[in-house]
């Protein structure tokens, strides 16, 4: 595989959040700390003198004529109030310079979020962020697409087809390719014809980071697609294929990593060639990822068999390991007897045996809430950064 | 060009201002500045006044940041003062990361009083807001509990009910991964104090019951005998999601409502909390309560159905239930 740090250490992150299993139980708690703020109450109606609080000093007047403290830190700027009241696509994009000069994170979310704002629908000034992101030097690209991803016009026909055919133009950087991708991410739906072109990029050996990204916009869009209206098989399909056929490594893990966040029921017919990547693919990841995918599906039985078929023959305990505890998350106490069958061929999963039975003995049945009293008793998980 | 031609020329760019201001006037970039905590404030009142969202969400933030630097009575002062509902919240909620910061929860005093007593109640529902996001069961207990949410949420004004639901339901996900007994519990005298069907039913419906204590589990069995039907369906559905240790009483509790209570809100919460204490195990009890009100089968018919999948998380069983039948 090419080499490509930045992709390798998310890629590790991703692994270890899935070594320690917190993948899936966690991505339903996490909270969204960007709220917008209040339409209501920020309006220029509001009195700022009014009468109706307890309060006996208005605080601005207060303020006005005392000694203005010193705070020691940096990033305050002038001319930001007036900056916001006229913004336009041109003086975001002049600003921008500067905050990276400054290197000034939080004015440069500010500008991003505002160049959002002012893209709104409108798919004229989504391309010429398009336009922009193509001719900067990193960091810019990523600020201009990332401001795209967010705005409403980047789902415009005219926008969607310009991010895809400059992520096919082999011309181009590979990471240039790549951040088009991401910029896709935010689609609500890919037609048959844009998932069939991205696919491509995927199952490109020579597509390198753009592989990568192609591979995690099918599953971002899949998982989109699907909590807006249930689909999720033909985007399934894709990554599966990806999974089964990718000659890197990293693109066959993240192509079955995908659906973990958005949970379809794997269908039947999957199960049997998840079942074979478990047993046969040559990394020790792809086949923990396999039994990870297995953990999830409409006939828990099947998965279950697969699971035992998969056990002799897997002689790394970490992979024993994601077979045993993914058994229990495919089919909870009913798959204890399968548990202790493990426990008794590898003692060294005896205690992990004796965990899961304890815990179902508490009358709890919720695996989100089993897998939390759960100690860990194996050196599994992938540091970050780590070659694996 | 000949004096006729110059003529219309600057007939036209003077009917055009703004095309000849647009094309005239220089790009002006924002110049570094020193940091200063009135000019900080300032920056946030009139982000709240007439910024861009994205302006008013970078100047809340700037401020949060600052409040790790700036000295507290400086916060503790605007607090106090401040009469723009949004100007509050947002400087609450610096001071609030400052009480965090420097482990001083006494400095919240002057954002907990404007909650429980200032004269406005768009300016205490900011106050409470403030603390969205905080450990503010916490500092309320290190405060001595001089205000409570449970004194919180009987506000007279809808708006400070609202907000102290949005505060505890998103510090028991978002601080504690609803791991936390002390919400819990909160949560549950909230609702018994509230008086507001709409609030008890978002706080036990949101806020997790995963650590209840069994005397937080006790006070909301006995919410199923509230005179209030939206609070009974609220207390039962809370009660499908009380620690395993609690499950076989909170079982029969919810048996017991099913076959008494004919409100038909109650008796589908009641089958909720009984398919998610059991789960796949649920299914010859569900089976048990077919025929006690015929209007229900098809209700039990759908926790079977998605019983039938064998899902051993309960947000995945619910999610598939909730596709055969909302």
């Amino acid at each position: 595989m090419t080499s490509r740090p930045s992709f390798k250490v998310a890629l590790a992150g991703l692994v270890l959040l899935l070594a320690v299993g917190v993948v899936w139980w966690r991505g339903a708690a996490r909270s969204d700390d960007a709220d917008p703020p209040t339409p209501g109450l920020t309006g220029p109606s509001v009195p700022t003198a009014a009468p109706a609080s307890s309060a006996p000093v208005a605080a601005a007047s207060a303020t006005s004529k005392a000694p203005r403290e010193q705070i020691p830190m940096p990033g305050c700027w002038d001319g930001l109030a007036a900056l916001d009241r006229s913004a336009t696509l041109e003086s975001l994009h002049a600003a921008v310079s500067a905050a990276i000069q400054a290197r000034d994170t939080a004015l440069v979310a500010y500008l991003q979020e505002r160049l959002t704002e002012l893209v709104g629908e409108d798919p004229d000034r989504a391309l010429q962020l398009v336009t922009w992101a193509m001719k900067a030097a990193p960091p810019e690209p990523a600020i201009y697409l990332e401001a795209l991803k967010a705005a409403p016009a980047v789902r415009h026909p005219r926008v969607s087809e310009k991010l895809l055919s400059v992520a096919e133009d082999k011309s181009l950087a590979a990471p240039d390719r790549a951040s088009a991708l991401d910029a896709l991410e935010t689609q609500h739906r890919f037609t048959p014809d844009m998932r069939n072109r991205l696919k491509s990029i995927a199952l490109d050996d020579s597509a390198d980071a753009a592989a990568w990204m192609a591979t995690r916009t099918l599953g971002r869009v899949m998982k989109e697609d699907y909590q807006r209206t249930g689909t999720y098989a033909p985007y399934w399909k894709d990554l599966l294929d990806i999974g089964t056929t990718s000659e890197d490594t990293a693109v066959r893990l993240l192509a079955l990593e995908m659906p973990s966040y958005s949970d379809p029921l794997i269908d039947s017919g999957s199960i049997d060639t998840l079942a074979k990547v478990m047993r046969t693919d040559k990394e020790r990841d792809v086949r923990e990822m396999a039994a990870f995918r297995l953990a999830v599906t409409e006939d828990p039985q099947k998965a279950l068999a697969a699971f035992r078929a998969a056990f002799d023959g897997e002689h790394d305990l970490c992979v024993r390991w994601a077979i045993l505890r993914f058994a229990v998350r495919a089919a909870g106490a009913d798959a204890l007897p399968l548990v202790e069958e493990f426990a008794r061929k590898d003692p060294r999963l005896r205690q992990d045996y004796l965990d899961f039975k304890a815990l179902y003995a508490t009358g709890t049945t919720d695996f989100a809430r089993i897998w939390l009293g759960k100690k860990e008793h194996h050196d599994c998980v992938v540091e970050e950064g780590a070659p694996h | 060009m000949g004096p006729r031609m110059k003529k219309t020329c600057v007939l036209w760019l003077s009917l055009l201002p703004g095309l000849a201001l647009a094309q005239g006037a220089p790009i002006s970039i924002p110049a570094p500045a020193a940091c200063t905590v009135e000019g900080m404030l300032d920056e946030v009142r009139v982000a709240m006044k007439t910024g861009s969202p994205a302006y008013q969400r970078y100047a809340r933030l700037r401020l949060k940041e600052a409040a790790i630097a700036m000295p507290p009575e400086a916060l503790g002062r605007a607090v106090s003062q401040e009469r723009d509902p949004a100007v509050l919240e947002a400087v609450g909620a610096a001071l609030a990361t400052k009480a965090s910061n420097a482990q001083k929860p006494e400095l919240l005093q002057p954002l907990l009083s404007r909650a429980k007593q200032d004269v406005d109640p768009g300016l205490r529902a900011a106050a409470v807001r403030a603390l969205k996001g905080a450990p503010s069961v916490e500092f309320m207990a290190k405060n001595g509990d001089v205000v409570t949410y449970e004194q919180l949420v009987r506000d007279s004004a809808p708006e400070v009910r609202q907000a102290v639901v949005e505060n505890l339901v998103t510090e028991s996900a978002g601080i504690y991964f609803g791991h936390n007994a002390e919400l819990a519990e909160t949560a549950v005298k909230a609702a018994a104090a509230s008086g507001d069907p709409s609030v008890a039913t978002r706080l036990l419906g949101e806020v997790s019951m995963e650590a209840a204590s069994p005397e937080a589990v006790r006070q909301l069995t006995s919410q199923l005998r509230s005179e209030d039907p939206g609070m009974r369906a609220a207390a039962a559905k809370a009660l499908g999601g009380v620690p395993g240790t609690e499950s076989p009483g909170a079982r029969r509790s919810l048996t017991a409502l099913y076959r008494s209570d004919s409100d038909l809100a109650v008796r589908k919460s009641a089958l909720e909390g009984l398919a998610r204490l059991g789960q796949s195990s649920a299914r010859p009890l569900l089976e048990s309560l077919r025929g006690v009100d015929p209007r229900m089968d098809p209700e039990i018919d759908a926790w079977l159905g998605a019983l039938k999948l064998n899902l051993q998380e309960w947000h995945l069983l619910l999610r598939e239930k909730q596709r055969l039948r909302p």
